[in-house]
């Protein structure tokens, strides 16, 4: 009788765990079917003092978190997203990663291919990243290049690509092609000064003789070029603004605008003396 | 040996309590070198209060304390005693070498006279052959009798055992009376605390009743008995029920 | 006295070293160091500093959790269990308790490191050793030292205020609590004072340096930014510097705690 009534409750407690699991499994599905996972959405990341503060010693690890969140949540967006939805937050996480840690350099490689082709909000955010890399890693030449390169391509800012690309060549170890790279857009954006500058520099250091004959023929150009811009500026010191063609310059500021060479033209947009290419 | 003259103690008042705790109020007895003291008294009567007030572990609020004639604040004169407590624990994961070689160094034994001397009373406590086991795994008999030998281990002149017989079956309660006589027998003062009032009337030479923190009798063991009735227990009842 | 503080020390440490829970962590902390190359695929450039700063993060961990889940506790747990009255039955007195139990507790924290160090050690030259050089160019092994020490220097310096705390406070529960709170006033102060240094007057900057005495900047040991760095270029005026400050301390907390312990009843 007894092996009977334990029995009974053996199989008593037995339906009653099925039953509760079974229960349990329905409610959940329920549940589930109810669901709208929200793949495309980066969810915002706290402000950065108080990742700080709560991360201590862990803030390059918080920093490398960070990355990783943003580059699962890029791996997984489709096309048909559009970047407005997300790009500020994304920005956001990388600011705030390479505040955490400035020297990782994952974290500026991603926000460089993920910010700047959206918009011109985006790329001086990604510049804004890639200043603080380019303190935080004076090793790598990459990063000015990168903020260089967004400011020539994107932001069409001739000066401040120059410089960007000016920091980037000066790094040790940096292509000698950044350089000359620099000064031809510092010509671009009209400061032939400037490009000549640098071209002078780079020929005091360079051994390699047909390199500096290379250096030697873009500064004879540069120089041509400076001429005008001279001749611009007296031209605006004697009539109180610049002219709004070249040819009011001749003869009395120059003799004749100046062929500059095969690899360039002037050209005289927005009241700026600017060297482009043909 | 140990002089305890008017001590009053008071436990702060806790959440929920009305008034703080008066342990001892105005308690005073003397043990001399040789003596063997009994201490007994219900529980809450303040037994152990008096002993951690020895043991410099809680501090009177008034009154005197003087321990080999000092106040017990100084350790050294820890090396001159051993304690039992009423319930011997330590930490788990030692052995019972472990703790007799702290219970040596920390009375700057050298290493060879306390092997010898954790033998002699671990194989007289029937620990020898447990000694490298973990403490965490004896029963509570085992721990009482690991913390005797704790506390004997540097030969102390004088021994404070609080509820000695506690956790032990008959053959090991026996075990330890003898010991006790013999070390009575060697000259040791002993300050024993104990429920059992047999085991105090066959080891004591004097006794005092503590009830609700007042000494209700300092005297004898015969004292007490003839003054108060038949036997050692209804002299203690008589004692405490004519207080109430 | 050096005498019963390391005989004190000696049981606090071999009891801790046989406990489950912290053999256990110890297993855990390896395990997690050694699959640290893991980590490093989320990396397609800076994989030695990732690494590094992986692997130093999980000695940090590991080091955290021996703090607040054992050593807040140790004192409390002889409180509790009545094995205060044992130990302290014998001639030792209150500071010399509290001095043991510190150097014990410090001796398992450095045993910690010590194991976990040399692994975090060797994965980092397992990964370097498996990646082009351009990934992981340099691992100094005198800077892996310093941020070791730094790491442990800090962690020596909570085990510090946990012992005060726990001279001040019964119960492990409250010395967890003033152990936290003080761990993340010691987290946040930096970035307070960074602030204010921008906008606050000078009355502020000052309370927030006296702050900075009391509740002390780990920034100033962490250097595991320096362990891909090149050779020893490091200025080693500051460094002792910032060293002597934390030993002297540790001498004045743990003093603290002596004193304070000294004063309490054991209830």
């Amino acid at each position: 009788m007894l092996v009977l009534r334990e029995k009974g409750f053996a199989v008593k407690s037995a339906l009653w765990l099925a039953s509760v699991i079974m229960a349990y499994t329905l409610v959940f599905l329920l549940q589930e079917s109810h669901v709208k996972h929200a793949q495309y959405e980066l969810e915002p990341t706290l402000p950065v003092q108080l990742q700080q503060a709560s991360l201590g010693y862990l803030h390059q690890l918080g920093a490398e978190m960070l990355h990783i969140k943003a580059a699962v949540f890029l791996g997984g967006i489709r096309s048909a997203v559009a970047p407005e939805t997300y790009v500020d937050n994304l920005a956001d996480h990388f600011d705030i990663a390479t505040t955490l840690h400035p020297k990782l350099l994952d974290i500026y490689y991603l926000a460089e291919s993920s910010l700047s082709w959206i918009g011109n909000d985006s790329v001086r955010r990604a510049n804004h990243v890639l200043d603080k890399g380019a303190r935080a890693r004076p090793d790598q030449w990459v990063l000015p290049f990168f903020a260089g390169f967004n400011s020539f391509y994107y932001l069409k800012e001739h000066d401040a690509a120059a410089e960007h690309l000016q920091r980037a060549a000066a790094v040790e170890g940096a292509p000698r092609w950044i350089g000359h790279l620099a000064s031809v857009i510092a010509g671009r954006g009209g400061d032939i000064y400037g490009g000549l500058i640098w071209l002078k520099a780079m020929l005091a250091d360079e051994e390699d003789q047909e390199v500096r004959e290379f250096y030697e023929k873009d500064i004879r150009m540069f120089e041509n070029a400076l001429t005008v811009q001279q001749a611009l500026e007296q031209y605006e010191q004697r009539h109180g603004a610049l002219p709004s063609t070249l040819d009011q310059l001749v003869p009395e500021f120059v003799p004749a605008i100046p062929d500059v060479g095969p690899g360039f033209r002037l050209a005289y947009e927005d009241q700026a003396l600017r060297m482009v290419r043909p | 040996m140990i002089a305890f003259e008017n001590i009053h103690k008071s436990y702060s008042r806790q959440v929920g309590e009305k008034s703080a705790h008066v342990a001892l109020n105005g308690v005073s007895f003397r043990l001399g070198q040789g003596e063997t003291l009994g201490l007994i008294g219900a529980n809450g009567a303040g037994k152990s209060t008096s002993i951690r007030l020895i043991l410099d572990f809680i501090r009177p609020d008034q009154g005197k304390i003087l321990l080999f004639g000092e106040p017990p604040g100084n350790p050294a004169q820890r090396r001159r005693l051993g304690y039992l407590p009423e319930v011997p624990s330590f930490p788990p994961n030692l052995t019972c070498m472990d703790v007799m070689r702290f219970a040596g160094d920390s009375c700057h034994m050298n290493r060879a006279s306390m092997h010898t001397a954790a033998e002699k009373w671990l194989t007289r406590l029937g620990l020898w052959d447990s000694r490298k086991r973990l403490l965490r795994g004896f029963s509570k008999g085992m721990r009482q009798r690991a913390s005797f030998a704790m506390a004997l281990l540097h030969d102390p002149e004088l021994l404070i055992l609080d509820e000695p017989m506690s956790g032990l079956d008959p053959i090991g309660r026996a075990e330890i009376v003898d010991l006790i006589r013999e070390l009575k027998a060697e000259g040791k003062s002993v300050l024993f605390c104990s429920h059992l009032l047999n085991d105090v009337e066959r080891l004591v030479d004097k006794v005092i009743v503590l009830h609700q923190g007042e000494a209700l009798f300092h005297g004898s063991v015969d004292e007490l008995v003839t003054s108060r009735g038949q036997s050692m227990e209804d002299a203690f009842l008589g004692l405490v029920k004519g207080r109430a | 006295m050096l005498h019963r503080v390391i005989a004190l020390a000696r049981i606090m440490f071999l009891d801790g070293v046989r406990r489950h829970a912290l053999i256990g962590l110890v297993a855990l902390a390896m395990a997690a160091e050694a699959f640290g190359f893991l980590f490093m695929d989320f990396f397609g450039r800076d994989v030695g500093r990732a690494s590094s700063d992986y692997l130093f993060s999980v000695m940090w961990m590991a080091g955290l959790i021996f703090l607040f889940f054992h050593a807040v506790q140790v004192i409390s747990w002889d409180e509790e269990r009545g094995a205060i009255y044992a130990l302290l039955s014998r001639p030792i007195s209150r500071g010399e308790y509290v001095l043991g139990v510190f150097f014990g507790l410090a001796a398992l924290l450095t045993a910690l490191l010590l194991l976990l160090g040399p692994v975090a050690y060797l994965t980092l030259l397992w990964i370097k050793q498996s990646l082009n050089e351009v990934y992981f160019p340099v691992l100094s092994s005198g800077h892996f030292i310093l941020a070791w020490a730094g790491l442990l220097a800090m962690q020596i310096v909570i085990l510090a205020a946990i012992m005060l705390f726990s001279g001040l406070v019964r119960g492990g529960f409250p010395v967890l609590l003033l152990s936290a709170s003080y761990f993340g006033i010691c987290s946040g102060l930096p970035v307070v004072r960074a602030s204010a240094a921008q906008h606050d007057g000078q009355a502020t900057n000052l309370l927030l340096q006296v702050m900075t005495a009391l509740f002390p900047d780990f920034d100033r040991l962490d250097f595991k930014d320096e362990v891909l760095s090149e050779v020893l270029s490091l200025d080693m005026t500051p460094i002792l510097t910032n060293f002597s400050v934390l030993i002297l301390y540790i001498c004045v907390m743990v003093s603290l705690a002596c004193w304070f312990y000294g004063k309490r009843d054991l209830q």
